[in-house]
């Protein structure tokens, strides 16, 4: 077992929605520090206006291991790498750290846009608390991994965005050497040919550090991390050791709204998924063959009708779609026609996450919408890894000549 | 950690950091250096204009008018430099502050060095304009540089003294060249220190008197008086200095956590 290098213990930290008594805070904080006061004392307590941005939240990170903190806007990501990275004190528990602590965080900090990227390279560096000598030493390591150019002798603030982060990330990654690594949504940074260079470079770095990787990407997370913690307003909403786990524990904190529109000719009922002889089943493993049942009902004169099936990710792309599924059906006495259906969904070899349905129904002719439905029997795919793709397909290769 | 061992440790980054900035005020302007001589030369400006028409009424047979304003403003702009500018340095570097851990006192420190190099130069104009206005200045001149280092070093602990506040309230920086302007008509800087009444007595009080009056020694008469003021005002501002970062380092985090993202 590898050493502990970060130990957290049970941190919270308090923020203040006012502005104007978020500096007064402050300044009583400060002044209570400087006295000598143990902030501590009356910290529990909570003063006007404010609330807990953290609250008891504990983990440890040996050498070698990632973890992931993930959770929506304003979980509180942020703000425990500040409290990690020494920038600001928790007002309740204890952070143990043991080791050169170094992020890539704020890339390209201290860049003053008229100088060159070059002359900025020296002044990033010892913002880093690089010595000169050293950033001299790599500076031939910093230029090849920038990849920029010309434009190194150029002044910064004649970059595109993306090459002044490329500079940046270049820096940060060849130059900082650190025991404890902290990484906040710095890897998608540049087009994709950097991206993958960025990858690379940190998952050398990670080998060998403690790593603290905040991202929202859940591809980066399943790929980088050892275990997840999710966060949730502040809280631990889960700590999983195992990554599939923690990215779907992740992906329930959103849920995905049903929503019906239409002129209303039809109705959609009834709608779950049909596997091995169940029906409403939810979670599917990877690359099972099941079906849809639902009901449909079409109450108006039309006859001739279209009907169309999506399955879409949680982000509300469609991943695979059902076009014009056939769907006979059978008259009422009122006159409505109405019957139980089940599609063939195929092999759902989708890639692990969470889906849902979309049917729509609409008349051929006019292209009438006469109902869409969203958000309908939604499932998840269960694998042990999220991979890159939409779909997920077991292969192999044969030799066809050496 | 003692706060001047935390500087010494940093001088290679306060040495970058004034480069860099030395570097981009020149290469952003047209003018350049001409804006170090200007402010000083204007006020110097308007203070001769005033005393040719007799509104103020200066009259010493040795001095120069022109040179006797100088001095003083020569002086009274570094001091006011090294008060405005590690506040105006902080402000900047938040986003570096609030994402890196860096040691505030480095670029701070930025804010002194800068203010002496402005004053250095504004120093050597001083020496060019002594012969066009007919005085040969004694040996003694040489030693300007040193009261220049005792204004730096009053303005510097001013500032410093100040950031904590300034960190957390915007008021501080609103505040401080309302009170400069103020706060110049006590001190010597354009007109002398008088015989005797209360506003010698107040005179007396400011720090800054005695470093005016030091520079106007050695730029016309040769030796000072003001020898144990000079030292008293630079010691003080060395421990007001060393308190104000030893207070940051404590601070530090509280006012990161007020200071946003």
């Amino acid at each position: 077992m590898n050493e502990i290098l970060i130990n957290v213990q049970g941190i919270g930290k308090k923020f203040c929605r006012n502005l104007k008594k978020s500096l007064w805070y402050g300044l009583c904080d400060s002044t209570k520090s400087l006295f000598g006061r143990s902030v501590d004392a009356c910290s529990d307590i909570l003063r006007k206006d404010e609330f807990w941005a953290i609250e008891d939240v504990s983990f440890k990170v040996r050498r070698g291991e990632c973890l992931g903190l993930v959770g929506k806007n304003g979980a509180g990501k942020t703000t425990i790498l500040k409290m990690l990275s020494g920038l600001i004190l928790p007002d309740h528990g204890k952070i143990e750290m043991f080791g050169r602590v170094g992020g890539l965080i704020a890339l390209g900090a201290g860049f003053n846009p008229l100088l060159t990227g070059r002359e900025n390279v020296y002044v990033n560096g010892a913002i880093l608390g690089l010595p000169r000598r050293e950033i001299n030493a790599r500076m031939d390591e910093i230029v090849a991994f920038a990849d920029i150019g010309s434009f190194m002798d150029a002044p910064v603030q004649s970059y595109s965005s993306g090459m002044s982060v490329r500079l940046g990330f270049a820096i940060a990654v060849v130059l900082v050497k650190p025991d404890i690594l902290l990484l906040d949504e710095v890897l998608a940074v540049g087009d994709m040919g950097f991206m993958i260079k960025c990858l690379n470079a940190v998952r050398e770095l990670a080998n060998k550090c403690a790593v603290v990787f905040v991202s929202h990407n859940m591809q980066f997370v399943s790929s980088f991390c050892s275990e997840v913690l999710v966060l949730n307003k502040g809280k631990v909403h889960l700590h999983a050791l195992s990554v599939a786990e923690g990215v779907d524990a992740y992906l329930r904190l959103f849920p995905i709204p049903a929503e019906a529109s239409g002129s209303g000719g039809a109705e959609i009922t009834k709608v779950s998924i049909h596997y091995d002889g169940e029906s409403g089943t939810t979670d599917i493993a990877q690359g099972i063959n099941a079906a849809l049942d639902f009901h449909l009902l079409i109450s108006g004169e039309t006859m001739d009708t279209i009907l169309n099936v999506y399955i879409m990710d949680q982000a509300q792309t469609p991943i695979i779609c059902y076009p014009d599924v056939p769907h006979p059906l059978r008259r009422n006495a009122n006159g409505s026609r109405a019957a139980m259906l089940r599609l063939p969904l195929g092999s759902l070899d989708l890639n692990a996450g969470h889906y849902s349905f979309v049917i729509g129904v609409a008349e051929r002719n006019s292209n009438l919408c006469l109902k869409r439905e969203q958000g309908l029997a939604p499932f998840q795919i269960l694998a042990e890894v999220m991979q890159w793709g939409c779909i997920v397909r077991e292969s192999s290769a044969e030799i066809l000549a050496n | 950690m003692d706060p001047w061992h935390d500087l010494w440790a940093n001088r290679e980054l306060i040495w970058v950091l004034f480069t860099r900035d030395l570097k981009a005020s020149f290469r952003g302007s047209l003018l350049g250096w001409v804006w170090l001589l200007l402010p000083p030369l204007s006020t110097t400006a308007i203070w001769i204009m005033l005393n040719r028409s007799h509104v103020v009424s200066f009259a010493d047979p040795v001095v120069p008018y022109p040179l006797f304003v100088l001095t003083g403003t020569v002086i009274w702009t570094a001091f006011t430099r090294a008060a405005l500018l590690p506040l105006q340095i902080f402000q900047a570097s938040k986003p570096v502050f609030t994402k890196i851990k860096v040691s505030p006192a480095a670029f701070l420190a930025v804010g002194p060095l800068r203010s002496f190099f402005d004053g250095l130069i504004f120093l050597l104009l001083l020496i060019f304009l002594f012969p066009i206005f007919d005085h040969q200045p004694p040996l003694t001149v040489l030693l300007l540089p040193l009261a220049m280092i005792v204004a730096v070093a009053l303005g510097t602990a001013l500032a410093w003294a100040l950031i904590p506040l300034a960190a957390l309230y915007t008021d501080i920086q609103q505040a401080m060249p309302l009170l400069f302007s103020v706060f110049i008509y006590l001190a010597p800087v354009v007109y002398p220190l008088p015989e005797s009444g209360w506003m010698r007595k107040i005179m007396m009080l400011n720090p800054l008197t005695s470093v005016i009056a030091a520079a106007r020694d050695w730029s016309f008469k040769g030796g000072t008086i003001w020898w144990p003021e000079l030292f008293a005002a630079f010691l003080l501002a060395l421990l007001v200095c060393w308190l104000a970062l030893f207070i940051m380092r404590l601070i530090m985090p509280h006012l990161v956590a007020r200071m946003g993202m």
